[in-house]
């Protein structure tokens, strides 16, 4: 009977992982040169720090991995972490609240169920979180770094989408509903569903016609929303705040050569955001998005703190990436043993430790099959007066070899 | 396994609260099951009528599960099971066919009166940790986190679970005849989740692959689509809002026969006898300025309606235009007569009595530039209910300072007060709150009805212990009764859910022995009565829990015991293993209510691989087609015997024990009394 992995879940192949740290080292060095520090939240967290408004969406609630902890006879359940930012909000609190600012970044698996089983159910982030960053500067500073990563990863034709959640929250204010059905509506924007706007009427036609122009329109540069701002007199305060925010935030983009597109359904998945949202796709796929949520930390007991961040999805950007063979030929010596004699063999694990030390991977290999990919073969005959045969398997020539010394020239001279 | 070309077909048919109803409706379309009936012993029944056709009767709440696992093609249970299964699996392999139109009440979330909770908005806003105490765990964690209930516990119980309000649960969900019904239990009814109706369900892949045609088709006679919500069930002069009935007058609403009923969609629904009536309807939308949406009613119960509902707002009009003040004046005295004349207190009363009937928490009285306006808050929304003349409203903020007994001639500062009133017959507690604004004071009344508690508030008991029901009740109410303890209400017949003792110190509850380890656990009971089985049960779930045994109590003896069917080639568990290495029984199903302890013999048995599935009780009905093996307890073992099976291993003996919490026996206050107790038990067991 095969083995079956649990469904839902993958595994992580040599090929797979050599991407994997790539990216990972990637992000992790750009993250430290902009002054970030990496921190680590636990795999399990209280279910209560994700159920209240602003959090999670309950949609989100309905697939996180929950369960009764082994002291859960009082009846508090643990998940697994089903996202980033919130364990980190709580990680600050706790822990680095004394701090005005904190840069901190991480690489993390988040985990939420999918029906079909063919999707992944853990998934890999790595995120930055700026806390203390008032607005306009930090939200840019969050976009560049996040666009430097995916530069340095070489990824190509990766568009940037800007929203606003004030914006989408001051147009939803504009239909005057009851706190239950702005909820809704609420939620179903939030995954993706901006019909639900369209559909509704608004008591303002003026309303309406500012949200066809939006859903419509795509902006790319802050004129569009100059545009808008004339264009949309008579709109309530909270859109003109917010407004004039994501055209500070835009002129700024410009003025830096940045180019977006200012795409208003850009926002999905998280309630916690208060501002400025963005969202990065690489053919059609997202592989990463953030934005501000001043409202979190006081929302966790927290103080009244500003932050923003974004993390990076690292599945969709594995795919990205070509995938890469262990260079074998390039640097990989073999250091076989003609026979298995204890001497022999000691003599091989000696070997082999000196290529090390010089910086050469070695393997060893007793089996007598064919050796392939690799740039040296080092055999170990033990007979005197070379008891070493080296090959160099690119260039097709043997020689004998007395010393470890003139092994270790040879390989060195290439 | 699956064969869909045989032609046989499955129906899982319940037990319990739903055999008689289902086993009438089945006689009626014929499906030829003789036997099923609650004199039965007999857990497998053939249809005369169809030959591919059988049936197994089983706990309703294991229905769900086994026609979605596929065992069953058809099967007939409550909605509340079905929801209670679908809320956790929704893209699962079940699917509800229809209602079959029978059942009754409806599941409920309810609060204690004492937490205080009086509308489901105090939920969602509330920062306390709620105590969640269901049968339906799932029902009620779906509710919690819809509601975005920031801190919540979910207890699932095997039942009972109204004895656990106030003390040891904030919120119930469970099952209720209706909202009065609870209330008479002393619980407040906040939201209605869904009705318990019969349905019929089938398995996707059966639907999908199965000629179930014949069957199906025996049902078409009693098949509609899915109840209506909540709304529409209730009826018809129940359900017109406050602010509704406004927009027609009485006498429009008599002439043309129609009741407004609510406002959807931006269209206004009314209930009319003849929904064909264009003159109604034409008239009806000039008057209310909106799209009408006719519904159709009886002429009966529309003229039932309009009395109802219409009645109370004439007449607190018609108390107002007798109360005899020019619109000029503001002399204070008037103000002061006019309050205490009778049709000002009349209409106080009926503004209040019409607050209590809308299930408002408050009343907000506003003067505005030309009116008073009359608010009600109704599920934490404020919704306009009426206006009043503008030369009232010194009179009736006075008439609301006299009762409250505040200061009549202060105009300028807030204050409060607080008075009673009797509503139906039960005191209502209504706190007032005036303060002064540019037009006037206003007044905000806010509801707190005390008769809603129906005992007299508990003192925090000293020790509190747990009494089983069921069939531990006999032989533990003999036992208490040797021991010298009078307990009334446990010893008689009925059990109430709170017998009463003569020791003050001790609070007494009754609830089901398999939640007892749990429920000690979590402190709400110093001392239980229940059964080693489920304690060991608990304490292979929760190793480090605060519960021990304190000693047996002799009665309820059973053995714990791992059966399969006869046919099975095995004597014992070494021989199960090899069989099931051999692949032939991969995975072993087993079936148990004792999941944690079916779950620890398999593995310490190295019997691998295996599917546990859960059972409330008769696991004897699963083998051999649904099951390969069970784990329960068995007294004599002639039920085994009946089924076929046999006791291939006795995992452990269990009886009655008396269980505590460890923290509890530790603690200074309660060792001294919970060791008395003890004591007392052990000496009735000579």
């Amino acid at each position: 009977m095969k083995n079956q992995k649990c469904k839902g879940m993958q595994d992580l192949l040599p090929g797979d992982m050599l991407r994997f740290r790539r990216i990972e080292d990637v992000f992790r060095s750009c993250c430290r040169s902009w002054g970030y520090q990496e921190v680590r939240t636990p795999t399990l967290e209280y279910l209560h720090l994700f159920t209240a408004t602003g959090t999670l969406t309950p949609s989100m609630l309905s697939k996180v991995y929950s369960f009764l902890d082994w002291d859960g006879w009082s009846g508090e359940r643990v998940v697994l972490r089903p996202d980033g930012t919130i364990p980190v909000a709580r990680l600050y609190i706790d822990n680095l609240s004394g701090q005005e600012l904190a840069r901190l970044f991480y690489v993390t698996n988040i985990f939420a169920f999918e029906g079909t089983g063919k999707e992944n159910r853990e998934r890999w982030q790595c995120g930055a979180e700026f806390f203390g960053g008032a607005k306009l500067a930090p939200d840019v500073e969050i976009i560049l770094l996040a666009e430097e990563v995916i530069r340095r990863l070489g990824i190509r034709n990766v568009g940037l989408q800007l929203s606003h959640a004030g914006l989408v929250k001051a147009l939803l204010k504009e239909f005057k509903l009851s706190p239950g059905e702005e909820a809704k509506m609420t939620n179903r924007i939030l995954e993706g569903n901006w019909q639900a706007l369209t559909k509704a009427k608004s008591i303002n036609p003026e309303i309406d016609r500012l949200i066809a122009a939006l859903l419509d329109l795509k902006g790319k540069s802050s004129s569009f929303l100059h545009n808008v701002r004339a264009s949309f007199p008579k709109a309530s305060q909270d859109f003109k705040s917010s407004l004039e925010d994501l055209i500070n935030i835009t002129t700024l983009l410009d003025n830096l050569g940045c180019s977006y597109k200012i795409d208003i359904a850009a926002i999905h998945g998280f309630e916690y955001y208060t501002g400025v949202c963005f969202q990065f796709l690489a053919a059609g796929e997202k592989i990463g998005g953030g934005g501000r949520y001043d409202n979190l930390v006081p929302l966790m007991n927290g103080e009244d703190i500003p932050a923003c961040g974004f993390a990076l999805y690292v599945d969709p950007i594995m795919e990205l990436l070509p995938l890469e063979k262990e260079k074998k030929g390039e640097s990989e010596i073999l250091v076989k043993g003609k026979k298995l004699t204890p001497e022999i063999v000691k003599t091989c694990f000696a070997v082999a430790e000196s290529l090390r030390d010089a910086g050469h991977p070695a393997e060893l290999d007793f089996t007598g099959r064919e050796e392939s990919n690799y740039r040296w073969v080092v055999l170990v005959s033990g007979k005197e007066p070379s008891p070493f045969v080296l090959t160099d398997c690119i260039q097709r020539r043997r020689r004998d070899a007395a010393s470890m010394a003139e092994i270790l020239k040879v390989v060195s001279e290439g | 396994m699956k064969d869909y070309q045989d032609g046989y077909i499955k129906l899982a048919l319940p037990k319990g609260r739903f055999l008689s109803p289902t086993a009438s409706l089945l006689a009626d379309i014929d499906l030829g099951f003789q036997d099923y009936s609650d004199k039965t012993k007999q857990y497998r029944l053939r249809s005369a009528r169809f030959p591919g056709l059988s049936a197994k009767i089983l706990q309703e709440k294991d229905i769900p599960i086994q026609v979605a696992v596929g065992n069953y093609d058809l099967g007939i249970c409550g909605l509340d099971w079905i929801e209670e299964f679908l809320v956790k699996y929704p893209a699962g392999a079940l699917v509800k066919i229809s209602s079959l139109n029978y059942g009754e009440g409806s599941i409920h979330v309810v609060a204690s009166a004492e937490a205080g909770i009086a509308n489901l908005s105090e939920l969602s806003a509330g920062r306390n940790d709620y105590r969640i105490v269901s049968e339906y765990p799932n029902l009620a964690e779906a509710f919690a986190l819809n509601l975005r209930m920031r801190r919540f516990r979910i207890f699932p119980v095997w039942g009972a679970a109204e004895a656990y309000p106030p003390e040891n649960a904030d919120l119930a969900v469970l099952w209720g005849k209706s909202g009065a019904d609870i209330e008479t239990q002393g619980l407040i009814p906040l939201k209605r989740l869904l009705p318990v109706t019969a349905f019929l369900i089938a398995n996707r892949e059966s639907l999908e692959n199965k000629d179930l045609s014949q069957i199906l088709t025996c049902f078409n006679s009693k098949l509609t689509a899915e109840p209506q919500t909540s709304r529409e069930a209730k009826p018809l002069k129940q359900r017109p809002l406050p602010e509704v009935l406004q927009l027609i007058p009485e006498a429009m609403a008599r002439r043309f026969n129609a009741v407004p009923v609510a406002i959807t969609d931006n269209a206004f629904q009314v209930a009319m006898a003849n929904p064909a009536d264009i003159f109604a309807l034409e008239a009806l939308a000039a008057q209310s300025r909106m799209r009408i949406k006719p519904v159709a009613a009886t002429a009966e119960e529309i003229s039932d309606a309009i009395d109802f509902n219409y009645k109370a707002f004439g007449e607190i009009e018609e108390q107002v235009s007798r109360i005899s003040i020019p619109t000029e004046e503001t002399d204070e005295k008037v103000a002061l007569r006019a309050a205490t004349d009778t049709p000002l207190v009349q209409a106080l009363n009926l503004i209040i009595e019409e607050a209590i009937k809308a299930r408002a928490s408050d009343i907000h009285i506003e003067p505005q530039e030309d009116r008073v306006r009359i608010r009600y808050r109704i599920d934490g929304t404020l919704q306009d209910t009426m206006s009043l003349p503008m030369s009232v409203h010194r009179a009736l903020i006075s008439r609301i300072k006299i009762l409250a007994e505040l200061n009549i001639a202060d105009h300028f500062r807030p204050q409060d007060g607080q008075f009673s009133i009797k509503s139906a017959g039960r005191p209502i507690d209504i706190r007032v709150a005036t303060s002064p604004t540019v037009r006037g004071e206003t007044a905000v009344l806010r509801f707190l009805d005390k008769s809603k508690v129906h005992r007299p508030l508990r003192q925090a008991n000293e020790i509190n212990l747990a009494l089983p029901d069921g069939h531990q009740q006999a032989p533990t109410s003999q036992l208490l009764k040797q021991a010298g303890l009078t307990i009334q209400g446990y010893y008689e017949d009925v059990v109430s859910r709170r017998p009463f003792t003569d020791l003050d110190w001790l609070g007494i509850k009754v609830i089901r022995p398999q939640d007892m380890p749990l429920q000690v656990a979590n402190s709400n009971f110093d001392l239980a009565i229940t059964g080693e089985d489920w304690l060991q049960e608990h304490l292979y779930r929760f190793p480090s829990s605060p519960v021990k045994k304190l000693f047996a109590l002799g009665f309820g003896t059973v053995k714990i015991a791992a059966a399969v069917s006869q046919e099975m080639p095995v004597a014992d568990v070494d021989g199960l293993r090899s069989l099931v290495q051999s692949s032939k029984f991969a995975p072993l199903k087993v079936a148990s209510e004792y999941i944690n302890i079916a779950d620890k013999y398999l593995r310490d048995n190295h019997i691998n691989p295996y599917k546990l599935i859960p059972t409330w009780g008769a696991s004897e009905a699963f083998l051999p087609e649904d099951a390969d093996m069970l784990i329960d307890n068995v007294q004599t073992g002639k039920t085994l015997k009946q089924h076929k099976l046999k006791i291939i291993d006795v995992l452990f003996r269990s009886s009655a024990c008396l269980i505590a919490n460890k923290d509890s026996l530790a603690s200074s206050d309660k060792k001294e009394k919970m060791e008395l107790l003890a004591q007392k038990l052990r000496a009735g067991l000579k």
